[in-house]
């Protein structure tokens, strides 16, 4: 068993880190030039920032939750209350937030990760709901359905200025992705994607799946926390059904399916991708837009089912390794 | 080899599956460096008794000790670091990851550092064959490189004691004698082999102790030579006794 010329490299030619700031440096830039549209890049990065954060579980790890809505909830009702209450500041709330979330994931998970595929889906939807069912019932601690304002509170005053917000976001989105690259690289990244091909397999070689299951949903939960927390931040007011409902879980979960699970950039470009055709078609053609949106989402999963990113990087791939048979 | 002491020791291993007895009772010892074979027709429970020694599947009753620890219920995935690496007879490499990112999920049991994990990894790619397939998706590999490469994934873990399930069978001749004396030198290196194997003259001339089992017991056990003798082995191969 011998062979040839090692050609070894699990590195593109270009650093990752380039990428990396490279796609930051462009977003800095959407302020400066599209500042009439702050909302419109505001909401999408948000929303690509959480979908980041659904795909360390989803998408790494294969464990496919449609219950992350409870997660946004829970960072912007932990960041509003402790504010209202306690006079903490958003940061401390927001930290606190994450915690809480990352809490309920470890508990949550490890009821529902002896579940596999399917059943562990369906577990996440009753679990997002209950949580909804309390935070709607519970008025006394989170005003019931009428829901929560920020704007009584004595926050930052940049936090009610839609630049500042941006930026926050921003800074989210970045520190999702650059956790992306962290597990590209890393040993937690090549066990998370152990576990998603094959359990057993995984556990053959040393992996302990329930464990990297946990750790996984509760760094993607503090992740959306944070998210929910500069949601509500970003919209001032709020009800539990502005967060809560299933089907957030899905757009969430949509956005990270149709850029391309377990990809690092894929989740951010396909909220941009689905953001803008969106906007369009709700201007365009009101009420028929969910249908054209709906039509969309259908083409984009019969046609890439790896998800935008996913089919780019496998051309890549395919285009590199021809070059290395060259080589050879 | 005899006045060694045992890396593994399996005393009286049952298995259940509701009613039906899979494994009934079977023992095993194995020595650094030996290699043991197990052998029996199809349904005999070689591949149950397999599961129960590497953890996939839970004892009824009996023990197993690695290096005089007791793993009797020890989970599957803690074996690794205890010395004991396994392979499984459907080979089952990560499809969608390359054949490097493969060896290092297992590397990285003993390097945490990414760095040292590739190294590591790159290093047992050598030794398997598979260096100039590093960056090649598993789901391009033939069935020979694929079967080097789920040795592979089990040697970067650096065990003790490794487990091969039917790693030859379905290979071409020229493959097939690469694999055997593979595995001839792997043994020499101390690590402890038990192999199941359908393929009769395989077994014959790697293992020094070979376990015959039928309906789930142990049947015979002795030399490939004493075995090859044995009565109740060639009835329960010939005699039509196929409990499938």
């Amino acid at each position: 068993m011998t062979s040839p010329v090692p050609t070894t490299k699990i590195t593109s030619r270009v650093h990752p880190l380039m990428v990396f700031a490279l796609v930051i440096g462009l977003l800095a830039l959407y302020p400066i030039v599209f500042g009439s549209f702050m909302n419109f890049g505001i909401s999408t990065l948000l929303l690509g920032g959480l979908a980041l954060s659904w795909d360390i579980v989803g998408g790494w790890t294969g464990q496919n939750s449609l219950g992350h809505a409870a997660l946004v909830g829970i960072g912007a009702y932990t960041m509003t209350l402790l504010a209202e209450a306690l006079h903490l500041s958003p940061f401390f709330g927001t930290i606190a937030g994450m915690m809480l979330a990352a809490l309920v994931a470890w508990g949550w998970g490890s009821l529902t990760f002896r579940l596999r595929g399917s059943y562990f889906t369906l577990s996440s939807i009753a679990v997002a709901e209950i949580i909804r069912l309390i935070v709607l019932n519970e008025s006394w601690l989170t005003n019931g359905a009428e829901g929560k304002s920020l704007s009584t509170f004595d926050l930052p005053d940049f936090l009610y200025e839609r630049k500042p917000e941006y930026y926050l976001v921003l800074g989210f989105v970045a520190l999702v992705l650059l956790f992306g690259h962290y597990l590209k690289f890393s040993k937690l990244g090549f066990y998370l994607k152990a576990v998603r091909e094959d359990e057993e397999s995984a556990m053959a070689l040393g992996v302990n799946p329930a464990k990297a299951k946990l750790i996984a949903f509760a760094i993607s939960a503090a992740f959306t926390a944070l998210g929910g927390s500069l949601y509500a931040i970003y919209l001032q007011a709020f009800e539990p059904d502005t967060f809560l409902l299933t089907a957030t879980s899905i757009q969430i979960a949509l956005l990270a399916i149709i850029g391309g699970r377990g990809t690092i950039y894929g989740p951010l470009v396909g909220s941009f991708v689905l953001a803008i055709p969106s906007e369009f078609f709700r201007s365009q053609l009101q009420e028929a837009n969910l249908l054209v949106y709906g039509i969309l989402i259908v083409v984009v999963i019969l046609y890439l089912p790896k998800g935008v990113m996913g089919t780019l990087e496998h051309w890549f791939y395919k285009k590199n390794h021809l070059l290395d048979k060259g080589n050879l | 080899m005899s006045n060694t002491v045992p890396i593994l020791e399996a005393d009286q291993i049952v298995v259940k599956f509701g009613g039906v007895t899979a494994v009934n009772g079977v023992s095993l010892k194995l020595r650094p460096g030996e290699i043991v074979g197990l052998i029996g027709p199809n349904g005999a429970g070689k591949t149950t008794f397999f599961n129960a020694l590497t953890g996939f599947v839970p004892k009824s009753s009996g023990t197993v000790q690695l290096a005089g620890r007791d793993i009797s219920n020890t989970p599957a995935f803690e074996l690794p670091r205890l010395g004991m690496a396994r392979t499984f007879q459907v080979e089952r490499p990560f499809e969608d990851m390359t054949v490097l990112e493969n060896v290092m999920i297992s590397s990285f049991l003993h390097h945490p550092q990414t760095r040292e994990a590739k190294r590591a990894a790159l290093e047992v790619l050598e030794r398997v064959g598979l260096t100039d397939r590093s960056n090649q998706k598993c789901s391009e590999l033939n069935l020979a490189r694929r079967r080097r490469l789920e040795v592979g994934k089990a040697l970067a873990l650096t065990p003790k004691v490794l487990f091969l399930d039917e790693v030859i069978a379905g290979l071409n001749p020229p493959a097939q004698a690469e694999m055997i004396e593979f595995i001839r030198q792997l043994s020499k290196t101390g690590i402890g082999i038990v192999m199941v194997e359908h393929i009769m003259k395989v077994i014959m001339t790697l293992s020094d102790h070979v376990i015959c089992m039928a309906f789930g017991e142990k049947i015979a056990e002795g030399t490939p030579t004493e075995i090859t003798s044995n009565q109740a082995v060639i009835d329960a191969y010939l005699g039509g006794t196929d409990d499938d």
